[in-house]
């Protein structure tokens, strides 16, 4: 009796062991992945090739740099339809909205159609910048992750450090993101009876001005706003150190809602979710695409768990310090 | 509890004879009292001495729980504490402070308070119900801090507070170093009153799982020397007093143990053996006397004066029986009774824990209903019961109600609403009648034998015993297992009492008297307005109190104001346990100064007094004290009321007869058992529970006042208060 049993086990566990294989043998060749990066690999990407690795999914990542230049994008789209990966990826908000363009008005000689899947990440509201219909059904066969935490929890944080009256914004006016954001910000600092003064970067040649940015910080600081926000935009990104240096010279914290700034400048705090987990994120959502689900049936979604980033020198520069309970989970740079 | 004083139907002298005649048999009794006495004190100092070295165990775990409790709080307070420092915040600049432990103080609100002080006396920040008295003790330098040397923390990680006390608090002080220099101190403060109270409430636990195991030991004790010594020994005795007549013609029934089983049958060869004797000499007188020898006369004159003297059984010897003992159904009854009151302290929670809003009552109303029902159901069966004991005996009727008791306590376990739960309650009051009736109809019959008020005493010992036992203990099971499971326990309880009854009863039952019409008197007594008086404000509010106050609104109350169920428990048991001890005063006060009316009065108008405790009182204090006023109040006048039917009305008693007069009395009882619980409903809807207490306090002492005016009004002969003395 026992030992038709563990004959039968063994049997049953050579059996798994074959199939295995025989699915190892199959997938021959490593899913092709198709990516298309705004400023070329940074954490998120990291996160997301990091992800195959670890779940040892054989994939071939070609990596495409658009420059942060839409008609690039645009180049690179054709590239990948002659290519026909398994999957396409998109980096950033700009990026996806030139590739993808709007769900219900798609133009196949432009954009990318329902025949190559596609995963984005690193886009703030796409649903508000039109790529896909709803969250939980994207409506064609494009889903991803979402990495901007919710702003009213941005806020709610923000007056956990310390309650405000006058909240100071600036941002490119020619970003959809920031837009987005912004106006979104507007409407909830009503809803909380605060106020929010909104400083763009002026243009100079249709492009946003760097030498503009300083001027802007000291503008808002002399409006007296309790707190610098600064929305998920690549332009101030790029000037990230320009922008949070001029703003701990005018002893205004800074609060955002990507690390960068955090991390690698000179920003106060930022409830974020971290490039890299989105990145992995990002990469299960992948997997399930490359394994046979379709992608317009998977949902948009965002981390479960936000980071809280502290950069103390500034705090301790500013002497602007977290509060107690706030440093029981915060991060630390 | 309810129905358990029928022991006064006769008066108390009335014994003495019975006793007289069993004066040996007494001898026998003395002896098994004292051998149960011994047993029982053995048994409580055993239990006693594990009792202590239980809490002693406990208090010595428990010590240093608390401060493992106060360091693992500490961590998580000095680690933020800690790590701002350590990230460069100067300790006068620490922000959210208050804050931070007003969460801590939120979430364990046993902390008395959570300080951080420094090391120059300084108290930098505080929150918490005795911060004052800590700051009272920090400045005076009661509260010692841990010394620079003790900063590293402990190398399990863990970390080990300096514990200084002052007052009735423990303060824990925890050392908040920056990379290794001690900065602030932290402190939490912890009353021990709170632990008190934790210790005080486990303690109270074991105390009355020790008096009910040394109730139920007693009461198993009784039951078991009784059927294995004193009923052998009784009838043995009867037998041998059967020869000392010179009565040879019965041999005994075989019972009890090993021993005395083995002793009644050399006792039974003994008389099998003198009998046969006999029989061969007789033949032998018969066979001289045919042959009409001489000597026949000579044999004869001596044979003759042996037949005057001894009688023997001409051909089979008759049977002698063991007489039916009280104590026989006293652990069945007291078992019974036992399961039916493990869920008195709960039994309205767990009504209005299934209510669901219903639009034609109120959720009080709702919630009284299991009670009214049940009471309800009793009264209507107990007649039905009665008629039906007569025909077929105490056993059976015994074991018939065993089934409802059983199938309701199952089912009220399962019940999803409050009129299921109403149901199901009624299931079990048929069970209760049945039962109940046939407890007491067994000893009816038992006392034949002439100890009438005896046998009705075990009665009331077995219910109030039982009564005090389940109460208790029922409330300390509910609050470990919950509701639903206590239930199951009773039906387990009764399974295991009914099995204890087949086995132990004995089946032949002889119909001895027809049920008694009692509807054709109520005009003749009731024209007796003193009766009127004892029926209507004595007897009634008695029972709507004991309904409405106790049954329903003490479990009620007492959770609202926030006692664990096991204190709820011990409040209600304290009803039974006042009620033993004042049914003995309240025998021994009649007895001796013969004042029945005046205790009945007494008895309304204190426990209307006691009821408005709470009213004056911390209220859960005045709770306990209305509980045990009225098991005062109810066990002084409960004896009194019955032996005034007699004295009240002796004409009516000579042509109605005592019982049926008391069968009036009960039925008012019932009558007020059903609408107390939903008077107090309707009080506790209109105006909350004070407001109910008023009423009820009202209804009881007014009531009391009454019945005193009119049966002074009406006085008439000397008896009333015993002139005699």
């Amino acid at each position: 009796m026992s030992l038709t049993l563990s004959r039968r086990a063994a049997t049953g566990i050579a059996f798994g062991t074959a199939a295995a294989a025989g699915r190892a043998s199959a997938q021959q060749r490593p899913y092709r992945i198709f990516m298309i990066l705004w400023r070329g690999w940074e954490e998120a990407c990291q996160g997301f090739q990091d992800y195959f690795t670890q779940r040892q999914l054989p994939v071939e990542l070609i990596v495409r740099n658009a420059e942060q230049k839409p008609a690039q994008v645009t180049a690179l789209v054709a590239e990948a339809k002659a290519m026909r990966p398994d999957l396409v990826y998109l980096w950033g908000t700009t990026t996806a909205v030139v590739a993808l363009g709007p769900w219900n008005a798609v133009d196949p000689r432009r954009h990318l159609t329902d025949d190559l899947p596609v995963v984005f990440n690193i886009v703030t509201e796409p649903v508000r910048n039109g790529i896909i219909a709803g969250l939980a059904q994207p409506g064609r066969r494009a889903t991803g992750t979402l990495y901007i935490t919710p702003l009213d929890a941005q806020l709610r944080t923000m007056a956990a450090y310390k309650p405000f009256q006058r909240i100071g914004v600036t941002f490119n006016p020619l970003e959809r993101n920031s837009l987005a954001v912004v106006e979104l910000l507007e409407r909830l600092t009503r809803e909380l009876g605060r106020e929010l003064v909104v400083r763009p970067v002026p243009l100079a040649a249709d492009q946003p001005d760097p030498e503009a940015i300083v001027a802007t910080v000291q503008a808002l600081a002399a409006e007296g706003v309790d707190w610098l926000y600064i929305p998920p935009d690549t332009f101030l990104n790029d000037n990230r150190l320009p922008l949070t240096e001029t703003a701990l010279a005018q002893g205004l914290p800074t609060f955002c809602a990507t690390e960068r700034f955090v991390i690698h400048a000179y920003a106060l705090v930022g409830l974020v979710s971290r490039y890299y987990a989105v990145g992995h994120f990002t990469g299960y959502k992948a997997e399930q695409i490359l394994t046979g689900r379709d992608a317009a049936t998977i949902p948009v979604e965002a981390l479960a768990r936000f980071s809280l980033i502290i950069n103390m020198r500034v705090a301790n520069q500013l002497r602007f310090y977290p509060p107690l309970a706030m440093l029981r989970y915060a991060e630390t740079v | 509890m309810r129905d358990k004083d029928q022991a006064a139907d006769r008066p108390p002298h009335a014994v003495s004879r019975d006793t007289l005649a069993l004066s040996a048999h007494g001898m026998s009794l003395a002896h098994a009292g004292r051998l149960i006495l011994l047993a029982v004190a053995i048994l409580v100092l055993a239990t006693l001495y594990v009792s202590s070295r239980a809490l002693d165990a406990f208090d010595r775990q428990l010590l240093p729980l608390m401060d493992r409790e106060a360091e693992a709080i500490g961590g998580a307070l000095v680690d933020p504490l800690e790590r701002a420092l350590d990230l460069g915040i100067p300790p006068d600049q620490l922000v959210g402070v208050p804050e931070f432990f007003q969460q801590f103080l939120n979430t364990l609100p046993s902390l008395s308070y959570i300080a951080l002080t420094d090391g120059e006396g300084r108290l930098w920040h505080g929150v918490g119900p005795a911060l004052p008295a800590f700051e009272q003790a920090f400045q005076a330098r009661h509260v010692s801090v841990p010394s620079v040397a003790q900063a590293p923390p402990a190398e399990d990680g863990a970390r080990r507070a300096t514990i200084s006390a002052f007052g009735d608090i423990r303060d824990a002080a925890f050392p908040i170093a920056r990379r290794g220099e001690v900065l602030l101190f932290l402190h939490i403060g912890s009353s021990n009153r709170n632990y008190e109270a934790q210790i005080a409430d486990i303690r109270w636990d074991i105390w009355i799982v020790l008096l009910v195991s040394v109730l139920t030991t007693y009461e198993l004790l009784v039951f078991v020397i009784d059927r294995s010594i004193m009923t052998p020994l009784g009838l043995l005795q009867r037998a041998a007093e059967h020869l000392r007549q010179g009565d040879w013609t019965r041999t005994v029934s075989v019972v009890g143990a090993n021993e005395t089983s083995r002793l009644m049958r050399t006792y039974n060869l003994a008389v099998r053996a003198v009998n046969e004797a006999y029989h061969r000499l007789a033949w032998k007188a018969r066979e001289i006397a045919l042959e009409g020898r001489s000597v026949a006369s000579a044999v004869e004159r001596p044979l003759q004066e042996l037949q005057e003297r001894l009688r023997f059984a001409p051909d089979a010897l008759a049977v002698l029986q063991a007489e039916r003992r009280p104590v026989l159904v006293r652990i069945p009854l007291f078992a019974f009774i036992f399961a039916e009151q493990l869920s008195t302290s709960f039994m309205p929670l767990y009504a209005r824990q299934l209510a669901a809003p219903v639009p034609w009552m109120s959720e009080a109303l709702l919630v009284s209903l299991p009670l009214v029902i049940f009471v309800g159901t009793i009264a209507l069966a107990t007649p039905f019961g009665g008629g039906w004991v007569n025909r077929v005996g105490s056993r059976a009727v015994f074991l018939t109600g065993a089934l409802p008791a059983m199938a309701g306590y199952l089912l009220t376990a399962t019940a999803g609403s409050v009129l299921e739960l109403a149901l199901y309650r009624a299931l079990t009051g048929v069970g209760y009648a049945l039962i109940t009736i046939a407890c007491q109809h067994y000893l009816a019959e038992a006392a034949s034998a002439g100890r009438r008020t005896q046998s009705m005493a075990v009665f009331v010992i077995a219910v109030m015993t039982g009564a005090v036992c389940g109460t208790a203990i029922g409330a300390v099971i509910a609050d470990r297992i919950g509701y639903r499971l206590t239930f199951v326990a009773s039906a387990a309880l009764v399974a295991a009492t009914a099995l204890l009854v087949a086995m132990v009863m004995p089946a032949d039952q002889p119909a001895r008297r027809p049920g008694r019409g009692v509807v054709g008197g109520v005009g003749v007594a009731f024209r007796n307005v003193r009766f009127l008086a004892l029926v209507l404000f004595a007897a009634l509010p008695a029972k709507i109190v004991l309904g409405g106050f106790f049954f329903y609104m003490t479990p009620l109350y007492l959770a609202e104001l926030g006692l664990t169920q096991p204190a709820i428990g011990r409040t209600a048991m304290m009803y039974g346990a006042s009620m033993i001890g004042a049914i003995h005063l309240g025998a021994w006060l009649a007895d001796r100064y013969r004042v029945f009316a005046t205790q009945v009065t007494l008895g309304g108008v204190f426990t209307g007094v006691g009821l408005l405790a709470p009213l004056w009182l911390d209220p859960a204090d005045g709770m306990l004290v209305a509980v045990i006023v009225l098991g005062v109040c109810q066990g002084v006048a409960s004896g009194p009321m019955l032996a005034l039917v007699p004295i009240l009305c002796p004409q009516e008693t000579r042509q109605l007869g005592t019982a049926t007069l008391l069968g009036y009395l009960r039925s008012a009882e019932r009558i007020g058992s059903i609408a107390g619980p939903l008077l107090a409903a309707g009080l506790v809807a209109a105006g909350g529970y004070q407001h109910a207490l008023v009423w009820i306090a009202a209804i009881s002492t007014g009531s009391a006042l009454l019945f005193a005016l009119v049966n002074s009004l009406a006085r008439t002969p000397a008896i009333l208060e015993g002139g005699a003395t």
